[in-house]
């Protein structure tokens, strides 16, 4: 799973060829993509791509907010 | 996954204060157990708590470490991340039960807090955009896409958003204006320019969440049809610069500026200029002319707004960081729910950069509508020293200083205009019995002075006649007459000044005339300084009874002024003194031989002396 | 006009909005602004000398003389002033002997006082070139300015 996982660092990196997004051909789902995604089809492994890094960057719930 | 994940607050104030070096430090250390793999460490924007920087978090358990150094590391890693006890002597102690607090949510300094604008900062790392998405970024812009120019000006108004920059003007209201404007060119311009001293709260904002910024832009772009945006900023503040330029590289390099952002067929550019060191240049009109290049001096009147003709001569819409900053979350979350917080007529929160004589000073968001006395006390903790409050400075050198009877205020836009005071940029520094009044005044109008662009005449020298009067004052050499003459002066320049620093320079003098008239009527009429502050109204003196002529004053006297034998009591030469207060702050506690005297006091040693 | 010159200016486009942004880059590159690159600006902008001196000499940030390898900047905000910050500024000027806005004659300090810095929370504070110092006592002042003298001797 880990080797896989490296294939998206960051999300602007495509989660597999089927990722459509890209500077000249922009997706208009690219901001919920990330988050939810994908949305354009479906791959456990691409989900599992997006949750790595959120929980990588997720390490706080945001605090004073109450 | 990594187990831990540690945040260090690289805000301004913190790298300062050595967290850049804390960094190193545990980089050093987690290596040295093994552990770089397992714990991630993160550099955030601002806390805001900068006076107990650095700040040191560690997720997920959410450990409150704060004043850690480098030379902590080998002990934090070692007791904590190796063997999980807590080490305790880092963490935050309570300044009045002397308590140790484990989590930031049990500081008082952040309890009251709500955290809008500040949402962000001291939560992700700025300089990564992803970090900035997983917090629901950049969900607002696509909102707003989706949204017709009408809709997204609505929800603002709905909101009832005003500008944080101050003046609260309602933000919708003046997209509206905008957007009605028609013209092939627009632009948005955000005004980064903190000038007044007391202030840091745009700087936090910039080095903390620049994103939030960014996407504001975008969100204001897209309501009133503009495709082009500037960023001013002061040059003082060189990170603020660098992480707005690497978020903007950033928002480019994943499609969400520049343009067809988001296959919308939206196109944005966003422009960052520094100041070059001019306050004047806060002031829209004067701003705008210093983007374009020239002297930064307000138009004359009469002129037009800058949201019809600004940048260019083309309209411009003018907001504030903090304003911007906040508009993803309206958008993201609608204009009901921001409507929700604060009072009836001021929505949302305030945030202030509290500072000055309190024991928690930092940078601070609070729901509008709190009490004055609230912050004062319970989130900056009282005053230090057992000293008495007097007075709390709010606005900068715009606004105005408030007195005791003030502290029941319900603290918003129009709350604090109708005291005297104003919002402003948002400083409030605490001032306690040893802060002369007349001298605060006389601070602020040199400031207005050194400022003032000169291209009017009451800002020009009507100011400067006030500091003088101000300064015969402080020197004792106040005229019966003159706080008379101050007032008029004031209600002069305020009536014929062509720009907001003018038609407010005067404000800290008459607030302070207002509220503490006595201080002023000490200086003149008994050429007394009740706090003990202006050099020319008061002398140091040797209690010859408590002085046991250790000679830590004598040997520290940079004017050779102290003289005495060993163990004898020792004398301090008044015309040799500078009174720099040097003896005073040195002579150990337990003696308190080293005294300030004033007025009548002055004389009384005189004949006691017996010359 | 001499090559350092040409190839500061080379990012710049030929635009009056642009002037201040050179200035700025010129000033990084120098140190100050010599005479003779004003008169380079000048003809590269387009604009008339008179303007680009009306300029440069509004904005405090541009000096026309040069300046010490670290530039001292006092913060004498509200909060600075309350918590004494004079008497930190007094110490730097008796121990470096030069007053505002002047520079040591070994051209390594120049010694300015600025209305905020903005890191208000730990006053008082002053910056030496980007760098931050909080919490200031005259002592303090002084090992910082010595930990200077001692990296530039190196």
């Amino acid at each position: 799973m880990k080797g896989e996982i490296k294939l998206m660092e960051r999300f602007i990196d495509p989660c597999c060829d089927k990722c459509v997004n890209s500077k000249i051909k922009p997706c208009e789902n690219f901001v919920e993509c990330r988050l939810s995604g994908p949305i354009c089809h479906e791959n456990k492994e691409c989900t599992g791509k997006r949750q790595a890094i959120i929980e990588k960057y997720n390490h706080s719930p945001g605090f004073f907010q109450h | 996954m990594y187990d831990k994940q540690i945040l260090i607050c690289a805000g301004t104030g913190c790298i300062s204060s050595g967290a850049l070096d804390v960094k190193g430090s545990l980089e050093k250390e987690l290596e040295k157990h093994n552990l770089q793999d397992k714990v991630r460490i993160i550099l955030s924007g601002c806390h805001g708590f900068c006076e107990k920087g650095p700040i040191f978090i560690v997720y997920p358990e959410d450990i409150f470490y704060c004043g850690v150094t480098a030379e902590d590391m080998p002990e934090l890693v070692e007791e904590y991340l190796v063997k999980g006890n807590i080490v305790d002597r880092l963490l935050y102690k309570d300044p009045i039960t002397g308590e140790s607090v484990t989590s930031h949510e049990n500081i008082p300094f952040y309890r009251q807090q709500k955290r809008l604008v500040l949402r962000n900062c001291g939560v992700i790392d700025p300089e990564n955009i992803d970090e900035y998405i997983i917090r629901d970024g950049y969900s607002g812009l696509k909102k707003s896409l989706q949204m017709d120019p009408k809709e997204i000006i609505d929800t603002v108004k709905n909101s009832g958003l005003r500008g944080l920059g101050g003046a609260g003007f309602p933000t919708g209201r003046k997209w509206e204006t905008a957007y009605k404007i028609e013209s092939d060119k627009k632009y948005v311009v955000c005004n980064a320019d903190e000038g007044d001293p007391g202030a840091f709260m745009d700087r936090s904002v910039l080095e903390g969440d620049p994103h939030s910024v960014l996407e504001g832009l975008m969100i204001a772009g897209k309501a009133i049809g503009s495709d082009e945006a500037y960023v001013y900023v002061r040059a003082e503040y060189p990170l603020a610069v660098r992480r707005l330029r690497k978020a903007i590289a950033q928002a480019e390099e994943y499609g969400l500026l520049g343009e067809n952002i988001l296959n919308s067929g939206f196109n944005f550019k966003v422009n960052v200029k520094e100041g070059a060191g001019a306050f004047v240049c806060g002031e829209s009109t004067a701003l705008v002319i210093s983007i374009e290049g020239k002297r930064g001096m307000p138009k004359p009147l009469p002129r037009p707004r800058t949201t019809e003709a600004g940048l260019w001569d083309k309209p411009t819409l003018l907001n504030n960081v903090k304003t911007l900053s906040v508009i993803p979350q309206i958008i993201n979350n609608g204009a009901d729910w921001f409507a929700g917080i604060g009072t009836e007529k001021c929505k949302g929160t305030a945030v202030f950069a509290l500072t000055g004589k309190t024991n928690c000073s930092g940078l601070i968001e609070v729901p509008m509508g709190i009490k004055l006395g609230k912050i004062i006390h319970e989130i900056g903790g009282g005053i230090p020293g057992g000293k008495k409050f007097k007075a709390v400075q709010t606005g900068g050198p715009s606004g105005g200083c408030l007195p005791e009877s003030k502290l029941d205020l319900a603290v918003d836009f129009d709350t604090l205009l109708q005291a005297g005071s104003m919002m402003g940029s948002g400083g409030m520094v605490v001032l306690d019995e040893t802060t002369c009044m007349v001298d605060v005044a006389r601070y602020f109008l040199n400031f207005t002075v050194e400022e003032s662009c000169g291209q009017c005449t009451p800002c020009r020298s009507g100011t400067l006649q006030m500091l003088e009067i101000l300064n015969d004052i402080c020197e004792g050499n106040g005229r019966e007459g003159d706080v008379e003459l101050l007032l008029e002066l004031g209600k002069s320049i305020i009536d014929s000044s062509i720009c907001g620093l003018g038609k407010s320079a005067p404000n800290p003098v008459l607030s302070t005339i207002d509220y503490f008239r006595d201080e002023y009527e000490a200086h003149i009429k008994d050429k007394t300084c009740p706090a003990l502050v202006c050099k020319n109204l008061i002398i140091y003196d040797i209690d010859q009874e408590a002085c046991t002529g250790c000679g830590r004053c004598r040997k520290n006297c940079p004017a050779g002024a102290i003289a005495g034998d060993k163990k004898e009591p020792h004398v301090i030469d008044q015309e040799k003194c500078t009174k720099c207060a040097i003896c005073y702050d040195l002579c150990p506690d337990r003696f308190s031989a080293v005294k300030c005297l004033t007025g009548e006091k002055i004389t009384a040693m005189a004949k006691g002396g017996g010359n | 006009m001499e090559d350092r010159l040409k190839e500061i200016l080379s990012p710049f486009k030929t635009q009056r909005s642009d002037l201040i942004p050179v200035l700025q880059a010129v000033q990084h590159e120098y140190g100050y602004l010599p005479e003779q690159q004003m008169k380079g600006i000048a003809k590269f902008l387009g604009v008339p000398e008179s303007q680009v001196y009306g300029v440069a000499t509004f904005y405090a940030q541009f000096h026309f003389s040069p300046r010490g390898k670290n530039i001292i900047r006092m913060c004498r905000g509200t909060a600075c002033h309350v918590k004494g910050v004079s008497k930190a500024a007094d110490k730097i000027q008796e121990k470096l002997e030069i007053r505002v806005g002047e520079t040591t004659p070994d051209l390594k300090f120049t010694y300015e006082e600025v209305a905020c810095i903005g890191a208000c929370g730990l006053a008082p504070v002053m910056m030496i070139n980007d760098r931050t110092y909080g919490k200031l006592t005259p002592d303090k002042v002084k090992d910082i300015i010595d930990s200077y003298e001692e990296t530039s001797e190196a």
